[in-house]
């Protein structure tokens, strides 16, 4: 296998002078492709923060981040904006689906910026909603889903663009037990289908069904 | 850009009750903005014409009586800086000085004679405008009244001394063949036919007595240099601007600095008809600025209303935008979209404000004639702008790539 992320000496901090604090000490961590990785850790240990970083929503104070050979380190906005619409898959706690876009709308939304024709981004769509098992909702609004069925949608939306990547934060958090486990078993098949998975938990159980964990306590790994 | 225009006319269909009232309070502004501009246009017009007639016309702004040494008249000095001030360039100053002088003699009863002999130093724009005629450089003019004074001067210079009673004010003048001579400078001089020329206007006296020096390639007036006996009476300075693209009125600028210079002392008329005409041009620039401070308050007080009402429809959407960031969006990009967004509903409000604005003029009594010009157009349209931009800049700012999850935070 090769590598897909590679984080050497990662470091983020907030806040300036006294209020400055420091959310990670210089992470290192190596992730092969097709790996599914558990983040786990108490809450503010700094495992949103390295997710964030991955996915090229946040930035590093300093250490560096390199995404498939790709130096992430040095990009510039448009071009960061590019990996995270071509190379990753976001899949939140609180699902971050647009409430004003329709379940298919809201799948669609990085094969917008992926300047996908309208009838292509369409076809998509339908698919992996099909796939997801929510194709007849395609036209629901997310007020009308349920939890489980708001996550499903978001995978489906993290799936859009072939990423290699998927980031996963707390995905099943805001889930019943039945709903959490049938999210993490569609997050498995995905996985088996050669897609790197990064998810921050702070379930064990959930934890113990990743290829691999890191536990991050006070922003190091241990 | 195919997927931004899409986003663009979706947000447009979605939010329509809202752009509707937006474009509605634009078009209101952008009506009676465009009623205040038309009363600034009619009164920029007024003031245009007043200052075309003040271009054409030479006004007599200022005649000084009074000796030099008391600081009453115009100094050539104060004439020369204020002919080379920059900033009173556009005015073209037509200035002369006036010095007294008399010839007299007494041989007998039936023989006594006295004559007025008064002198000039007259730039040349004076000059042309008083007589019309070429002005040869170096050249004294001498009216025929004072030419016979300075031949018989002349002739009796030599026999002064035998003579009861002779006396010349002023300094020594005389000629001899074709040569003038003041106190020891030689001119070459011309006399001039009175006939069909103009006299002096008030206090200055007919062309025939006077001689007539020229003041441009003096360096120093010779009666101002070392005579005892000043004889100065008149300075005489009038004005015509040299067009009528002047920013303001530099005639009231220049007498403010002579009756500085003056000692404020003289005696100082200014013309009724410019004082009149001043008048006319200080109302019109004042309504002008008047209704240009109208025009902006209204254009202002629209623009901040719809800011707001956009702001708040942004500031609705700031979780909208936080999640395309995530997909792949750019925060660059989000802006571009939002300013589109809300110029097209300003532009569109502002246009039909602009079509339809004889419907307004009746709330402000508007009477005069409709028409629109490009200056205030262009105004609207970046009006339009800058609230768009304003409204965005302040809705969205603070979304950056580095708080983007932050941001999705806050909204969960």
């Amino acid at each position: 296998m090769s590598v897909m992320i590679r984080m050497e000496d990662v470091v983020k901090t907030y806040g300036k002078g006294g209020s400055r604090t420091e959310a990670l000490k210089g992470i290192s961590l190596t992730i092969e492709k097709g790996e599914f990785i558990a983040v786990t850790g108490a809450s503010g240990c700094g495992k949103s923060t390295l997710l964030n970083i991955m996915g090229g929503m946040d930035r590093q104070t300093s250490g560096v981040y390199e995404y498939d050979g790709m130096p992430v380190t040095g990009f510039k906005e448009k071009e960061l904006a590019e990996f995270r619409n071509r190379n990753i898959g976001f899949v939140f706690q609180a699902f971050h689906l647009a409430k004003e876009l329709t379940a298919a709308e809201n799948v669609a939304l990085p094969l917008g910026y992926a300047k996908v024709g309208a009838r292509e981004r369409k076809k998509r769509a339908m698919e992996l909603l099909d796939r997801v098992g929510l194709s007849e909702k395609y036209k629901a609004h997310p007020s009308k889903l349920s939890g489980g069925e708001m996550q499903r949608v978001a995978v489906a939306r993290a799936l859009a663009n072939h990423p290699q990547t998927l980031l996963a934060d707390e995905p099943t958090g805001n889930l019943d037990h039945e709903n959490g486990r049938a999210i993490m078993k569609l997050l498995r098949e995905i996985n088996e289908e050669g897609m790197t998975i990064v998810m921050v938990t702070h379930d064990r159980e959930l934890a113990e069904l990743a290829d691999r964990k890191i536990c991050i306590v006070d922003g190091n790994i241990i | 850009m195919g997927y931004s225009i899409r986003k663009i006319v979706r947000n447009l269909c979605d939010n329509w009750l809202l752009y509707l009232v937006i474009a509605a309070l634009f078009m209101l502004g952008a009506g009676l903005f465009s009623v205040c501009m038309n009363y600034r246009m009619t009164s920029r017009e007024l003031l245009w014409e007043s200052k075309q007639k003040s271009a054409e016309r030479l006004y007599v702004a200022v005649e000084l009586n009074g000796q030099s040494r008391q600081g009453y008249s115009i100094s050539y000095d104060t004439y020369v800086r204020l002919r080379s001030d920059e900033q009173y360039q556009d005015l073209e100053m037509l200035f002369a000085e006036q010095f007294y002088g008399g010839f007299g003699y007494y041989r007998s009863e039936e023989d006594a004679m006295m004559r007025n002999l008064n002198t000039y130093f007259m730039n040349d724009a004076l000059f042309e405008e008083l007589y019309h005629l070429p002005r040869k450089d170096g050249v004294v003019y001498v009216g025929k009244e004072a030419y016979d004074t300075l031949t018989i001067v002349s002739g009796m210079r030599e026999i002064k001394d035998e003579l009861p009673y002779f006396n010349m004010t002023g300094e020594e003048m005389y000629i001899e063949g074709d040569v003038l001579f003041v106190e020891g400078e030689a001119y070459p001089y011309e006399v001039v036919e009175d006939a069909g020329l103009p006299v002096f206007e008030d206090y200055m006296e007919s062309m025939t007595y006077a001689v007539i020096f020229p003041l441009e390639n003096v360096h120093e007036i010779p009666y101002e240099k070392d005579s005892e006996d000043d004889n100065r009476h008149y300075s005489r300075l009038s004005y015509r601007y040299r067009n009528a693209d002047y920013r303001e009125d530099l005639i009231a600028g220049q007498l403010q600095e002579i009756n500085h210079a003056t000692s404020s002392t003289g005696y100082f008329t200014v013309q009724d008809e410019y004082k009149e005409l001043k008048r006319q041009m200080d109302d019109y620039q004042w309504d002008m600025d008047r209704w240009m401070l109208a025009a902006v308050s209204i254009l202002l007080l629209a623009g901040v209303g719809c800011m707001g009402a956009m702001f708040l429809l942004l500031n609705k959407r700031r979780h909208l935008i936080a999640v395309s960031i995530a997909y792949g969006s750019t925060i660059r990009r989000e802006i571009f979209e939002a300013v589109a967004e809300n110029l097209i509903v300003l532009l569109l409000g502002g246009g039909i404000g602009i079509a339809i604005w004889p419907l307004f003029r009746k709330i402000i009594l508007y009477q005069g004639e409709l028409r629109m010009n490009v200056t205030a157009i262009g105004i609207l349209a970046a009006a339009a702008l800058v609230f768009s931009t304003g409204s965005v800049l302040a809705g969205i700012h603070e979304i950056k790539v580095q708080n983007v999850a932050a941001a999705l935070k806050e909204d969960a």
